[in-house]
């Protein structure tokens, strides 16, 4: 072992997030102990902070520190349309645009099996019994058009069947990296102007 | 190890690395499974592509990408099947291990999904590839004795062994041969190669997370009221 026990404790933790492999833990963790101590101390007291107060609105899944978010605490939404996201980013992309009057149900993620993400862990069953119970009428899908996206919007409207809910899609044009966070305003305006009923084959 | 070459390959799955580039787990001819970094967008699943691999410390080199055929799978349902394939050959295959026959199994599985006739059948092929690939197929032909399957027998099936004559086996000889012969149409045929190749996909991964998307799988079947998963 090169490093202390809790030191290569700290490597191995940086390692789980996402595109960070040995050598840039390892970087990360000896920049935080070696040199900036302040920096690691306000690291770890904002994880804590955040780990305690932020959690899923139980709704919508929308990252929130209230019991409910606002978006579905409101009384002037519209509570027969939903719109479905991948993420908070794109989430709140849309929420800025102004545009959109419904609430949302946020996913965090999109089908990938390879990454252990299956329908539970989208909440897709969630979902299902949400239209049930609150009669909505419309799910609205603004996801990318990568192909696992494609396949979340067909799993989950196969789910809906039979439901008497019209599912529709808005596709953002322009975007950098399918991230919705960088598309500007007006293209998300016109996407959502513009989205198109899903025809959802039933048998 | 291999030092460098141009392979055929398809993309099982990516994910981001870093700001701009990908993490790209491949399914290639030569080198079978490889992992790589690559900048920019994703290869589009389910295409297949030419793609020169250098080795060197740490992920491959990547260069000389182009595609060389049609993307294979434009329907829905046929997507999330391919991710049960993709599936398979991410969980079951060691990396660096290279077998163009089922190499070309995965290409004409990814058609035959396509074409949405025959799904389960056409699963099964696959799994079968796949484990015999691994030298772990499941022989339909002879029992765990090397004698050949007999029609008037029933068998039990043994995980690594394979069929065991025995009076009050859940399987009967008629039906394994009907699974020889790939004749799905007598009754409980597909269910015994749907129920025995699993037992032998389950062992290989050894007690480990089952394969996710069959579960997946076996919900959308029932839900679009098709035949049994
Ligand atoms: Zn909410």
């Amino acid at each position: 072992m090169a490093y202390t026990p809790a030191t290569e404790e700290l490597i191995r933790a940086l390692q789980l997030l996402p595109g960070i492999g040995t050598r840039s833990a390892t970087r990360m963790a000896l920049y935080l102990l070696e040199r900036d101590t302040d920096s690691a101390r306000q690291l770890s007291h904002s994880l804590a902070d955040a780990l305690e107060k932020v959690h899923r609105c139980p709704s919508c899944r929308t990252l929130t520190e209230l019991p409910v978010c606002p978006v579905c605490e409101s009384t002037d939404r519209n509570t027969k349309l939903v719109c479905v996201v991948a993420n908070d980013a794109d989430r709140s992309a849309i929420e800025m645009s102004n545009r959109f009057t419904g609430r949302y149900f946020v996913l965090h993620g999109v089908l990938s099996p390879m990454d252990a993400v299956g329908p539970e862990q989208l909440g897709v069953f969630d979902l299902v019994d949400k239209v049930k119970a609150e009669s909505i009428e419309e799910i609205m899908f603004v996801l990318d058009d990568q192909m696992e996206s494609e396949a979340t919007i067909y799993y989950i409207t196969e789910q809906l069947k039979g439901l008497n809910v019209k599912c529709s899609r808005a596709m953002v044009a322009h975007l950098k990296n399918g991230s919705l966070d960088q598309a500007e305003s007006r293209h998300l305006v016109s996407a959502i102007e513009h989205k198109r009923e899903i025809n959802i084959e039933q048998k | 190890m291999f030092r460098s070459s141009v392979t055929e390959g398809f993309l099982l799955f990516s994910r981001p690395f870093k700001e701009d580039d990908t993490l790209c787990e491949l399914w290639t001819e030569k080198q079978g499974r490889v992992r790589c970094r690559i900048s920019g967008n994703p290869p589009e699943p389910y295409r297949q592509f030419e793609i020169k691999l250098s080795n060197k410390a740490g992920l491959p080199a990547v260069s000389n990408f182009r595609y060389t055929q049609p993307v294979l799978i434009d329907s829905n349902a046929a997507r999330l099947l391919g991710f049960y394939v993709n599936e398979l050959l991410y969980r079951l295959l060691p990396a660096g291990y290279g077998d163009s026959s089922l190499f070309g199994r995965y290409i004409s599985t990814l058609l035959y999904l396509n074409e949405g006739e025959n799904i389960q059948p056409v699963l099964r092929f696959f799994e079968q590839g796949v484990l015999a690939s691994l030298g772990m197929a499941v022989d339909y032909q002879q029992d765990a004795n090397s004698l050949p399957v007999v029609a008037g027998q029933h068998y039990r099936f043994e995980t690594g062994r394979g069929f065991v004559a025995d009076a009050h086996g859940r399987y009967s000889g008629e039906r394994i041969i009907a699974v020889n012969r790939q004749d799905y149409n007598l009754k409980g045929a597909l269910s015994l190669a749907r129920e025995c190749q699993r037992r032998q996909i389950d062992e290989l991964l050894g007690g480990g997370q089952p394969i996710l998307s069959r579960q997946w799988l076996v919900n959308l079947i029932q839900t679009k009221g098709a035949s049994e998963a």
